[in-house]
């Protein structure tokens, strides 16, 4: 999935600027609850990512087989796995391996999206062709199949996931970015800043691709969380981390074998990836509601 | 995917030109061939780029038909790289690719040691059937989110919208097994494994359809939304028409439009999301082959599922691409 | 003639959670005779849409209407519910939006529309139903009905398309028409059809309510005006009485702010009690050195989507002489925006060239003309989108001050302050973003930009085509006092004749992207020679005004 694509288009009531003298009130969204608990889950993901050891109540590798199986309760928060380990502590530190892939491959993803999506929208007429055209073809490997294509030539891991998971959203980023450039480039403003006489650089660099950025922050956060979400699918198809490791989607999958035993080990690492991705689309809307406001442009 | 922002001119030199004439339809013949060359070339470059992309893994081809397992001799190694076409310089193995592809000839699978055709053919069915139940439900469930509560008070409409981020944002692989759990292994309301006919499709194509359907009704409500906020919908009130009426008879087409859009990409992800599915739900499927050849690098049927499902993605959006006009005919003015 | 709408004392609030707020509406008492039409008239805000919506029943849900009278066709109709209103609806009430192509629906055929209400209201066989949306059509003046029926609206040119709205009212036939802003957005030759034909439904005994914001227009159908101000009636009463003897000092001043003939070079914002004082000498010709502005027979074209090539500016040819200002008049698709680009060398003309103060302008290469642009500058009619959207307004004039010329940061304040002094906005404003201000307040800022790097020749694009009347008013005088104050020769671009009249020293008409005439501003405006500027001057809307025995047209 692409949280990316489905972004709802800026509303450009063009009738609202031009129609009538009535002052446009600036609708920035009052601090809801659930972009406070967003955040504040956030804090706690960074946490995790920082310093796990200073949260997490035990060794997420500490194998304990009297233990097994122990439902969530006061010792055990998340209960216990099938070798004794605590679940709760796994999860804190395969924040660690989840929250990294996610970065990373958001930046990969953002980056070559940047580059493909500025050579289309500022390269002129063939660049444009060209590029988007290739856009087309990375886009007909839908969903996580040009991850997985990558996956067979890179190899399984934490690192490639990350590259593949990269890899793999560069052409969403890259369709929206090449859009965002065409229309700053269209807008008034640019016109506007032709007309003082400024050079094509000048233009460039003090409003086409500043503006272009504006929407990057939201982006990057809404990323991140469809990052984490497809590392750990590739996590849960075996591909990612090698078994020991703790890591969110190799952990649901291990949980899997024993769901009729003990539902909480596929359960909780499950919750954990979905309040992740729950709470970046949360914060990454209100990014893009705060940074672009209704009836801008 | 045909909404691109493409208008060079001076937003001024537009809206003066706007008043010309509309031209004459181009024919839906026209747009059809059209619409298959572009998608042809696509094709093309998506096999293309995949071979490619497959000749960089390191290592001898060879090895991974053969197995790791004891030391072949050289002449099985040459032998087998014979039997492959694995002798020959890539660009005539690039070729040769080419024209089987071109007859839906894929090669011999290295592991299961049979035409990746027969494996991809033998489970394709399993997979179009859970896919196009999969749209069906997804469809179902956001219109049912999305007509009756948009442009609602600000409670049942935060209250949608929240339900509708939620379930965009569960992960098949989760919430899969959470319905297994609770309907089938639970309740004992569907089959926990395999099943026959709709029962045992149900739980699996549900689970691809929640999230798809949470992206479905954001998009849908957002242009639902717009529309009912248009000038053409106080005229139908204004003219004595209901609510339903309002809703179904002008806002829902105009929400149509983006979900159109959305499904034609959607299709395709639910080809490759259906790994995850298949795997949750014991099922055959393309998707399962896909996976066992990831693991196993089966090179020709990687391949062949990776041009099979681009193909799927491909037809799907060319027919969205002919469909579009009928259901805006401003497009088809234009 | 009977009573079909009455109302007494109608107010409307939209409380918010539970907690009661000002009335956007208050007190309001008018009533409509058959056979009759009432102008309701106010500037945005003054809440006469919602007056018209709150008639149908269509205020929304968050909506308190009260009222200690609100009769339709002698019913009470104060505690009726939502289906009492439909079944008013398009029944007994007809109700006209603006611009109806955002007004019918544009993935629907025009019939289709037309038998939606025909279907709601329960008239049974699809062959009578055609019959009388056919009939509706002809009724409104549509030709050809039985073709356009199967049309859509983007398919319709604008008269048409308003036409086919107006039909969609009238198909049941009811006794009471309201019609919210039914010109707004029309050129005026289709604007005066439309007036007229609004006027025929009236003598068909129909009763009419029209929402206006402009005096002029409504002034030619209304037998009686009602004039509004933040939601409260300023003055209610006969049209002749109030449009030539206001009582109230607000009518009177939305009467002055109208651009007429005899207010021309004059102020439009002077007090009631205001001695006319005229704002600036009519500038002379003679002794002046080259032009500002001259164009020499410029042609552009553009290719279509469809791939065909269309002239959109032929063989154009002006003079903006120093210290004055050139009118271009023009409908929409005349081409006037094009050669306001041309001459601006924003876009290259395919023949012809542009003259800047004498010395060739479109013909230098683009890297040449970039250090003189700030010489030319420009104001758009939406100035919100010219703005960059990162930027405060402070931020906004210093990059068009640092265009000019290189100035040490504490000057470049300084000048922006003088800016903002300039066009008369409060130094305040300088921290806001224009997204925050008013339109009118935008227009400024707009002009401040323009103002920044010193510039000899200002396009006005529209400048005050979006801006309520009292508005666009202050903002022509503004331009008059700069043009003054700084010696700037514009280049004025409107679809506004009275406008054009007003701030014009000499005008050109543009028809199809070729001048049909030019001259002097009274010889354009009362000696009209091309059939074309006749027929626009005869559809300008005409304000009868007690200060103006000389009318703007003859």
């Amino acid at each position: 999935m692409n949280a990316l694509l489905v972004t709802p288009p800026s509303n450009t009531d063009t009738r609202e600027a031009t129609a009538v003298a009535r002052p446009a009130r600036l609708r920035v969204p009052a601090l809801q609850p659930g972009i406070v608990l967003a955040a504040a889950f956030a804090l706690l993901l960074l946490a995790a990512l920082v310093a796990p050891g200073l949260i997490a109540p035990a060794d997420p590798y500490a194998v304990d087989p009297a233990n097994a199986f122990q439902p969530p309760g006061p010792a055990h928060l998340f209960g216990t796995d099938q070798s004794g380990r605590d679940e709760f502590s796994r999860i804190l530190w395969g924040a660690r391996q989840s929250l990294w892939v996610g970065v990373l491959a958001t930046a990969i993803g953002v980056l070559g999206g940047l580059v493909l999506g500025l050579v289309a929208g500022l390269g002129g007429k063939i660049a444009d062709a060209v590029t988007s055209r290739f856009i087309d073809v990375l886009f007909a490997f839908p969903g996580l199949l040009l991850a997985l294509v990558l996956i067979v030539v890179l190899g399984r891991g934490i690192g490639p996931t990350a590259v593949a998971v990269g890899i793999g959203s560069i052409p969403g980023y890259a369709r929206i970015l090449r859009g965002q450039v065409l229309q700053v480039q269209q807008s008034g403003y640019v016109e506007a800043s032709r007309a003082l006489g400024w050079s094509p650089a000048r233009r460039l660099v003090a409003t086409v691709i500043p503006n272009t950025m504006r929407p990057l922050l939201a982006m990057v956060t809404l990323g991140i969380g469809q990052a984490v979400v497809w590392a750990s699918a590739l996590g849960f198809l075996g591909l990612g981390a090698e078994p020991p490791t703790a890591e969110w989607g190799t952990m649901l999958a291990d949980g899997r074998s024993y769901i009729q035993v003990a539902w909480w080990i596929a359960f909780f690492p499950g919750l954990v990836i979905t309040l992740t991705a729950l709470s970046a689309t949360a914060i990454g809307r209100h990014l893009q509601t705060r940074f672009e406001p209704k009836g801008d442009r | 995917m045909t909404l691109q922002a493409t208008a060079p001119a001076p937003a001024a030199v537009r809206a003066e030109t706007t008043d010309s004439a509309p031209r004459p339809a181009a024919g839906v013949a026209g747009r059809v061939l059209g619409a298959l060359a572009g998608a042809l070339v696509v094709l093309w470059a998506v096999a293309t780029l995949t071979f490619f992309l497959l000749r960089l893994i390191p290592g001898d081809p060879v090895l991974l038909i053969l197995g790791t397992s004891g030391s072949p001799s050289a002449a099985v190694v040459a032998a087998t790289r014979a039997a492959f076409g694995l002798d020959q310089p890539v660009l005539v193995q690039y070729l040769h690719f080419l024209a089987g592809a071109a007859h839906g000839d894929f090669g011999i699978s290295y592991q299961l040691k049979v035409p990746v055709t027969q494996v991809i053919g033998e489970q394709l069915l399993a997979t179009v059937q859970l896919v196009i139940l999969a749209v069906v439900l997804a469809w179902a469930l956001s219109l049912a989110i999305t007509v009756p509560t948009a442009g609602r008070r600000p409670l049942v409409e935060r209250t949608a919208r929240t339900v509708e981020i939620v379930l965009a944002s569960l992960p098949q692989f989760w919430i899969g097994i959470m319905l297994l759990v609770v309907l089938a292994i639970g309740l004992g309301w569907f089959p926990v494994a395999g099943g026959d006919g709709l029962a045992g499709l149900f739980l699996p194509a549900l689970t691809l359809a929640i999230p798809i359907a949470g992206f479905l009704s954001q998009v849908m409500r957002e242009s639902f939304e717009t529309a009912l906020k248009q000038p053409f919908v106080t005229s139908a009130r204004a003219r004595g028409a209901g609510e339903a009426r309002v809703r179904l008879g002008h806002a829902l087409r105009h929400a149509l439009l983006p979900g159109v859009t959305l499904t034609g990409w959607a299709v395709g992800s639910l080809f490759s999301g259906a790994v995850v599915v298949e795997v949750i739900f014991a099922r055959p499927g393309i998707g399962r082959v896909l996976l066992s050849a990831v693991l196993s690098r089966d090179i020709p049927v990687v391949l062949g599922v990776v041009v099979v499902i681009a193909a799927v993605y491909v037809v799907v959006n060319a027919i969205v691409d002919i469909l579009y006009p009928i259901i805006d005919p401003r497009l088809a003015s234009r | 003639m009977s009573t079909l709408l009455h109302v007494e004392n109608l107010s409307i609030s939209f409380p918010r959670g539970g907690t009661p707020t000002a009335p956007v509406v208050r007190d309001v008492s008018f009533s409509l005779e058959s056979g009759r039409a009432l102008a309701i008239v106010g500037e945005s805000g003054s809440g006469k849409s919602v007056i018209a919506r709150s008639l149908v029943g269509l205020s929304g849900d968050t909506a308190a209407v009260s009222a200690d009278r609100l009769e339709v066709l002698g019913r009470d109709a104060r505690a009726h519910t939502q289906r009492d209103w439909r079944a008013l609806r398009g029944k007994d009430i007809g109700f006209v939006l603006q611009d109806a192509l955002v007004s019918l629906d544009p993935l629907r055929r025009v019939g289709d529309e037309l038998e939606e209400a025909l279907i709601v209201h329960g008239v049974r066989g699809r062959a009578e139903r055609r019959a009388r949306v056919i009939e509706a059509l002809t009724a409104a003046g549509v030709p050809e009905p039985q073709l356009r029926m199967r049309q859509r609206a983007g398919e319709l040119s604008g008269g048409l398309r308003q036409r086919a709205l107006i039909a969609q009212a009238l198909v049941l036939e009811p006794r009471i028409i309201i019609a919210d802003e039914p010109t707004t957005a029309l050129d005026a030759t289709v604007q005066a059809q439309i007036i007229a034909l609004l006027g025929e439904l009236k003598g068909r005994g129909q009763g009419l309510i029209v929402i206006s914001h402009d005096l002029a227009v409504v002034s030619s159908l209304a037998d009686d005006v009602l004039v509004l101000r933040h939601g409260e009636v300023v003055e209610y009463g006969p049209a002749r009485d109030v449009l030539t003897d206001p009582q109230h000092p607000y009518t009177r001043q939305l009467i002055d702010a109208v651009p007429t003939a005899a207010a021309k070079g004059q102020r439009l914002c002077g007090g009631a009690d205001d001695e006319p004082r005229p704002a600036r000498r009519h500038a002379d010709a003679a002794g002046r050195v080259a032009p500002a502005l001259e164009a020499r027979g410029l042609c552009k074209s553009y290719r279509g989507p469809d791939r065909v090539t269309r002239p959109v500016v032929r063989d154009v040819s002006f003079t903006l002489r120093a210290g004055t200002t050139l009118g271009i008049v023009g409908e929409s698709g005349s081409g006037k925006s094009t050669t306001a680009w041309l001459a601006l060398g924003l876009t290259d003309a395919d023949a012809g060239e542009v003259l800047l103060d004498g010395e060739p302008w479109s013909a230098l290469p683009e890297r040449d003309r970039r250090g003189r642009r700030q010489r030319i500058q420009v104001v758009y009619q939406d100035p919100l989108s010219s703005f960059d959207p990162r930027l405060s307004v402070a931020g906004i004039l210093d990059d068009a001050v640092r265009s000019g010329e290189s100035l040490p940061t504490a000057e470049r304040q300084v000048r922006v302050g003088e800016l903002l002094d300039a066009v008369g906005l409060p130094r305040s404003v300088a921290d806001r973003r224009p997204l925050t201000l008013s339109g009118g307040q935008r227009q400024r800022v707009a002009i401040a930009r323009a103002l920044a790097p010193k510039p000899e020749v200002i396009v006005l694009d529209e400048p005050v085509s979006a801006l309520d009347v009292s508005i666009q008013a202050q903002v022509l005088d503004l331009l008059a006092d700069l043009q003054e104050r700084f010696g700037l020769s514009y280049l004025f671009i409107s679809h506004d004749l009275g406008v054009v009249y007003h701030v014009s020293d000499d005008v050109i008409v543009l028809k199809d992207g070729r001048i049909v005439e030019s001259g002097t501003a009274d010889d354009i405006f009362f000696d009209p020679q091309h059939d074309y500027t006749r027929a626009l001057l005869a559809a300008v809307p005409e304000l009868p005004h007690p200060a103006a025995p000389i009318p703007v047209t003859r």
